[in-house]
Order: structure tokens, then sequence, then C-alpha cells
């Protein structure tokens, strides 16, 4: 299940997240990628309490582009931009509590 | 201009400098996503995992120079695109010396408005190299899937050692990166 806050990212979808004025929250991942469906789960929960900051789920496989412009071949990863730019890129699982730090240092 | 997206690496420490170098990125494509490091520790932790098209860099930095910036992207980086974009590099002997190095050109801080016009420059030269960068990393990619794929099919089922060959996998997997 996903929540209306989370949004599916895709490889036509990129440029309104670069574009995205504040703080965006993207996770690349798989169906068969067992820390990501975790963290999937864990965004869901944490979209509903961050609403000013945009939250999307983008699949490895779906999203070539996607994963070349974020250069991650290796699911999960999770990526923070804020204004056009990378400012952090955490590769393997991350708990809640390491999320949420995220967000609250570049909040 | 083109829809693919332009990663642009900018090795910068002033701020305001920064957000002019950034403005003038935008015109030149905006389909841009950039990474920033002001520092070397941070320049050295960034940029390889970025994977940028192009670097901008500053020459004169809290703690490094452009230069040790030049090599450190040679080393790491191939034939990725350097530029100079720096207030004091105003002597001929000090333009020689960067080229010499390898950078792609520079740009004084005084002529920012002139930066699309060189992007579009160095972008036109190394569109060969770009486009041999983009066919070795899609080759890594479907290996990498492939394999993950492959290591979470093996841990659904059971036979005598499959741990251990997915342990294998997962270790070959981690160390292709």
């Amino acid at each position: 299940m996903q929540g209306q806050n989370l949004k599916q990212i895709n490889d036509t979808k990129i440029s309104e997240l670069l574009t995205h004025a504040g703080l965006s929250v993207l996770l690349i991942t798989s169906t068969w990628d067992g820390h990501g469906i975790i963290m999937r789960t864990l965004l869901d929960g944490l979209s509903n309490q961050y609403s000013k900051v945009f939250f999307g789920v983008a699949d490895v496989e779906d999203s070539p582009r996607i994963c070349k412009v974020f250069n991650v071949t290796n699911p999960p990863g999770l990526l923070l931009v804020r204004d056009g730019e990378l400012i952090e890129r955490a590769m393997g699982a991350v708990g809640v509590s390491g999320i949420v730090d995220l967000i609250e240092r570049n909040s | 201009m083109s829809e693919e997206i332009f990663k642009v690496f900018i090795l910068e420490d002033m701020p305001v400098d920064l957000e002019l170098v950034k403005r003038q990125v935008r015109k030149f494509n905006p389909n841009v996503l950039f990474a920033v490091a002001r520092h070397r520790s941070e320049f050295h932790d960034k940029v390889t995992n970025f994977q940028p098209d192009i670097v901008l860099s500053d020459y004169n930095l809290p703690d490094m120079n452009g230069l040790e910036a030049l090599v450190y992207v040679r080393e790491h980086l191939d034939s990725t695109p350097f530029v100079f974009i720096t207030g004091i590099l105003n002597d001929e002997e000090k333009v020689a010396e960067t080229i010499l190095n390898g950078a792609s050109g520079y740009l004084l801080k005084d002529n920012l408005r002139n930066l699309p016009e060189l992007l579009e420059a160095v972008v036109q030269q190394s569109q060969q190299a770009m486009a041999q960068r983009e066919n070795d990393w899609e080759r890594k990619r479907v290996n990498q899937i492939k394999l993950r794929k492959s290591i979470a099919m093996l841990r659904q089922i059971n036979f005598p050692g499959s741990d251990e060959i997915a342990l294998s996998l997962q270790e070959v997997a981690d160390d292709l990166g």
C-alpha cells in the first residue's frame, strides 16, 4: 500500500523532482530489494509527517535515466535534493531514525 | 536543448559566487542537477559518487587549490571536463599550467556571463567521451540488476549451500559497487 504523499516517480517525471522548490526525498528501490521495501514503508509514514517535503520512489529497473542521474546501480539508494542540488546520497539500508535525521538536518 | 539531465559539480566556497555560477549554468541547460563542495574533504566525499558531466572549480579554496582538484578528477574520473572559474587566474603562466594539467578551459569570474557559451563548446568537444561513459555505466547497471535479482531469487529457495552462494554473490555485487 502507498499513501497519498509518497509519489511514484519515473524517467518522465525527473524534471519535476529537480525543479521542485524545497526539499525532495527520493528512494530508488525494486520489488526484489528487501531493504528498499522496508524503507519504502518508512517513507510512506514519514511523508504524512513532513507535508512540505516531496517524497518519491522510483524503480531501479523501470527508471534507467533516474538511476544514471543519481548514479545508483545497487538499490536501495536514498537521495535528498534541494532546489536542484543533490545534498545527500545514502546507499544501502537506512533506518527510520537515520532518514529523520537526514530530513531534519536539511529542512 | 537536450532533455537529458546535465550533471554539474561545483567546487566553490563563496555562496554568492556559487549562486551566480548556478544561474549561468541554468541558462545553458535548465535540466540540471548540481552537487557542491566547499572544501577538500567534501570534494573527495562527493565528486566520484556524483559522476558529473563537468566540474566547475574555483582556484583558491580554504584548504586546497584548483590544480589539486584537477589532478584528483583526472585520477578518479578519467576525461570528465574540468573548467576553472576564478577571480585570480590572470597571469599567463598560471593559465598555461592549467591547460597543461588537463583543464578543459577557464573563465574569470568577471566574465561569468560567458559561461553558457563556454559550456556549449566544452560539451561539444567531449561528446564522444560522454557517450562512452554513458554506455559503460548502462552496462554496469544492467549487470548489477541481474546479479541482485539472482541473489534475491536464491534467497527464496533453499538447497544445500544456497546461503554460501548467495553470500559470495553478495560480496561480488558489493565489490562492483
